[in-house]
């Protein structure tokens, strides 16, 4: 993937370049993201396609907003195939999605 | 545009923690009131106990969604008709039509632009501004319309030999019940009670056309039937369709003391003879009034004596009276009865305060006039 993990200029550039918004809002993400993306996991346990899209979409839109990019992109591709109920695909797609959020919870605190 | 003074009070509904938190943060910074709702039942809530001027509102929501909190919106007293902009991040043009179709004005599509917030914020406020001003404006019309009808009511006092007087309380500004008193040769006068169907300012402008069209074929040389069947096919080919009048027209000739009265769909005039203190329903049936090419009209005729008086009406005086026909019509019985020696110029209000009048939405006409 050729997104950056983290990118904060384009998050600055729809916050009006407010730094100090951006970063309460990558608070309100660091502290989110957990049970954000558990709770994913656990729709994809419980082959739960309606579940697993809004999940994603959840995670989706907060990752979008600090601007971790990669995370909010995997995200959008798990709701969008998540009502197509491919299991073996989404089981993929969401281990990936895990990494990816791992990743951006290490580099976010120091972006 | 006048700006109000009051600060714009936005409601912002989103489950998901950090658009919440950027949207009520940069409204907030614009000056508005903003309250912050997690979801659609608190939203509800919310709106209920404060009405606000705009809400942005999430699609995709635990519990109830956004499309369903906005369809239970439009049924809180104050939020009929505010402004709701969705949030989404969904850029499926079906969501989108779907929001439009219950009423949404806009979408803000995720990941927000604060710029672009402000700016859709600021022109759908100003939108609804615009609309409330307007409707202040049509309420400003709609009363000086009904001042104007209201003058359009012939008095008593203009046509003393008419010997009639009237009790008219329209419900609204510009009501849809009408009445006319018209002479229709030495000792011969029309009285004439009607109610056009819906409430609202086309009642009044069709009010206004049917007592022209009354004017103009009601004469010595057209029985009342016939009055009504020419007023009827002048209304059918003007009136939008669903739009009628019900009416009942009364020709009384002092020279004959005869009474022939016309109904078309309406209640039936009630006859007072003097001598017996009696009472007697004038019943006869017809069409409504303007719906129909080929209306019928009934008429029944009767002998009348110096000082017999005759009660017409809308059926707004029955309203929250009783439960069936029987009942409207004995209250309507005892209130005329408990009336019948009132001097005529307070009989029609007599009556409409005895069925109870001030507390009904519907408007009310009760004319009596006297042999």
């Amino acid at each position: 993937m050729d997104l950056p993990v983290v990118d904060k200029a384009e998050a600055l550039s729809r916050l009006d370049g407010d730094l100090e918004l951006w970063e309460e809002i990558r608070e309100i993400w660091l502290s989110d993201v957990g049970s954000l993306i558990d709770s994913v996991e656990a729709a994809l346990s419980a082959r739960s396609a309606e579940a697993l899209r809004r999940a994603a979409h959840a995670l989706k839109g907060a990752s979008a907003n600090v601007g971790a990019t990669r995370v909010s992109a995997t995200a959008r591709e798990v709701e969008g195939s998540a009502l197509g109920a491919d299991w073996p695909a989404l089981d993929a797609l969401v281990a990936a999605l895990r990494v990816e959020t791992e990743t951006a919870r290490r580099e976010l605190p120091t972006a | 545009m006048s700006f109000r003074l009051h600060q714009p009070r936005i409601l912002v509904v989103d489950d998901e923690r950090s658009s919440l938190h950027l949207m009520c943060m940069v409204l907030r910074h614009e000056g508005h009131l903003v309250e912050a709702a997690s979801d659609g039942a608190s939203a509800l809530e919310a709106a209920a106990a404060n009405p606000p001027d705009l809400v942005l509102m999430d699609i995709v929501m635990p519990g109830m969604n956004g499309f369903e909190t906005l369809e239970r919106l439009r049924n809180i007293e104050g939020c009929r008709s505010v402004p709701v902009i969705f949030l989404t991040g969904m850029e499926d043009l079906e969501s989108k039509l779907r929001g439009f179709a219950l009423g949404a004005v806009d979408y803000v599509v995720k990941p927000f632009h604060l710029e672009e917030v402000r700016a859709r914020v600021r022109i759908h406020l100003q939108l609804a501004l615009a609309h409330r001003e307007l409707a202040e404006e049509q309420g400003r019309r709609l009363r000086l319309l009904g001042e104007a009808q209201r003058e359009m009511f012939i008095r008593p006092v203009e046509i003393p030999e008419a010997k009639f007087s009237v009790h008219y309380a329209p419900a609204q500004e510009a009501g849809g019940d009408l009445y006319d008193v018209l002479p229709l040769g030495p000792g011969i006068h029309g009285y004439l009670v009607a109610d056009v169907s819906g409430h609202d300012v086309g009642t009044s402008l069709v009010a206004t056309a049917a007592k022209a069209m009354l004017h103009q074929y009601a004469g010595p040389v057209f029985s009342p039937e016939e009055t009504m069947r020419l007023v009827n096919r002048a209304l059918h080919g003007w009136l939008p369709p669903g739009r009628f009048l019900t009416a009942s027209f009364v020709r009384l000739n002092r020279n004959t003391g005869t009474v022939r009265a016309v109904s078309a769909a309406h209640p039936a005039p009630i006859l007072i003879e003097a001598a017996t203190d009696k009472i007697r329903h004038l019943e006869t049936e017809g069409d409504v009034l303007g719906a129909f090419a080929q209306a019928r009209f009934g008429s029944v005729d009767r002998s009348v004596r110096k000082g017999d008086r005759v009660v017409i009406f809308t059926d707004g005086l029955f309203e929250g009276v009783a439960s069936d026909d029987a009942g409207s019509k004995a209250a309507l019985e005892k209130a005329i009865s408990e009336n019948s020696r009132a001097p005529l110029d307070v009989l029609p209000q007599r009556i409409s305060e005895a069925m109870g009048s001030g507390t009904r939405p519907d408007d009310v006409v009760v004319l009596a006039f006297e042999v």
